[in-house]
């Protein structure tokens, strides 16, 4: 009896545990995000042998346009990798202070993006300051459009009392979330552009981040795609 | 003053105009040309299957009052053929901006805005149409 509760037991263990030989950290199996309001695990694929296929496996493509861009994107913007992308999914994102955006343009967005990431092209950004589609877009990153405000007031918030150094004529960035921009990877200026279109607005840089790797590194990690509905 | 009437001032600053309209025209060129390439690279696209998700269910997530929109590019169109209240209430609390723009109307300018949505419910198409209205007052 003893013998068959060992035997048994035994065959039980790995279907218990379920452990994944290929993890995202070394005591990390996968995470869970929210995208669409459909919950999706994030893991790696777990076939050793699998070499990456589809368009993410090309290692050359026209420069330019699609040319090697900087590690530092501009003076104090983070360059972040994917680590710094599962703590922020467990972090920021759950508690609805951060945004992953994939900056690409909505073709790329719809062939499949990183799970729990909102789609805002980076043309957006270049955009007039008066635009609907900018200020509509400045909202969900928890940015508002000021109305016009007086010379004494703004003076106060130059002198950095009420948040002024989070204020500029156009915009209130008091609420404004932490973001993460990628795009297609090292090889793609999309997110670039609108980074430097979100500091042109003025938007806190200790806010904004860039993920380099983009689907690039992403894909060739082996990590969860979704494709938009 | 005598200066400004000088030939040469007026043929360097005609000059200049011209170079200038020439490197606006030349870099709204080259963005045109980089989103181009962009759809280009993108028309045969294709990820590894094997990295394809696998969705669960539908989780009912009530923590944000205001849902955030997937796509700020939305080409899917605003819900066709709702009433007007219900037309303002989906662009209030998902194109902020556009709403912004609306209230600054006047009410059969609204109205206006309400038709052109219920002939197009393409997003960009009512903001453009917005613009348009508003740069009549």
């Amino acid at each position: 009896m003893n013998t068959v509760f060992i035997v048994l037991s035994l065959l039980l263990l790995p279907s218990i545990s379920q452990a994944l030989d290929v993890k995202l950290t070394a005591n990390k199996d996968f995470i869970e995000v929210v995208d669409s309001g459909k919950l999706v695990r994030i893991e790696r694929i777990q076939d050793q042998s699998h070499i990456l296929e589809g368009s993410f496996s090309k290692t050359s493509r026209k420069c330019p346009p699609f040319c090697i861009q900087p590690m530092i994107v501009s003076d104090g913007i983070t360059t972040v990798g994917q680590l710094e992308i599962f703590n922020f999914m467990e972090q920021e994102l759950i508690d609805e202070s951060g945004l992953l955006i994939d900056a690409r343009t909505p073709t790329w967005y719809n062939r499949g993006t990183i799970p729990g990431s909102i789609n805002i092209p980076f043309t957006v950004f270049g955009l007039d300051e008066d635009d609907p589609e900018l200020i509509d877009a400045m909202n969900v990153l928890g940015a508002k459009r000021r109305d016009e405000i007086g010379g004494f007031e703004r003076s106060i918030e130059k002198l950095g009392f009420m948040s002024g150094d989070l204020k500029n004529d156009s915009w209130d960035f008091t609420s404004a979330k932490k973001l993460i921009l990628w795009c297609n990877g090292p090889w793609c200026g999309q997110s670039p552009i609108a980074i430097k279109g979100l500091i042109k607005l003025g938007y806190p840089l200790q806010k904004l981040n860039y993920y380099r790797g983009g689907m690039q590194v992403w894909q060739s990690l082996g990590l969860t795609v979704v494709t938009p509905e | 003053m005598w200066f400004f009437k000088k030939p040469i001032f007026l043929v360097n600053t005609t000059l200049i105009s011209i170079l200038l309209s020439i490197s606006q025209a030349g870099f709204a060129q080259s963005s045109s040309n980089y989103l181009d390439a962009l759809e280009g690279e993108a028309e045969n696209l294709s990820l590894d299957r094997k990295t394809q998700s696998k969705r669960s269910s539908r989780i009912n997530s009530s923590s944000s009052s205001t849902p955030i929109p997937n796509s700020i590019s939305n080409a899917d169109g605003i819900q066709p053929n709702l009433s007007f209240d219900d037309f303002m209430l989906d662009l209030k609390a998902n194109y902020f901006g556009t709403h912004i723009f609306i209230q600054r109307l006047s009410n059969p300018q609204k109205q206006e805005v309400y038709s052109f949505y219920l002939n197009n419910n393409n997003p960009r198409a009512i903001r453009k149409e917005v613009i348009r209205i508003s740069k009549k007052n």
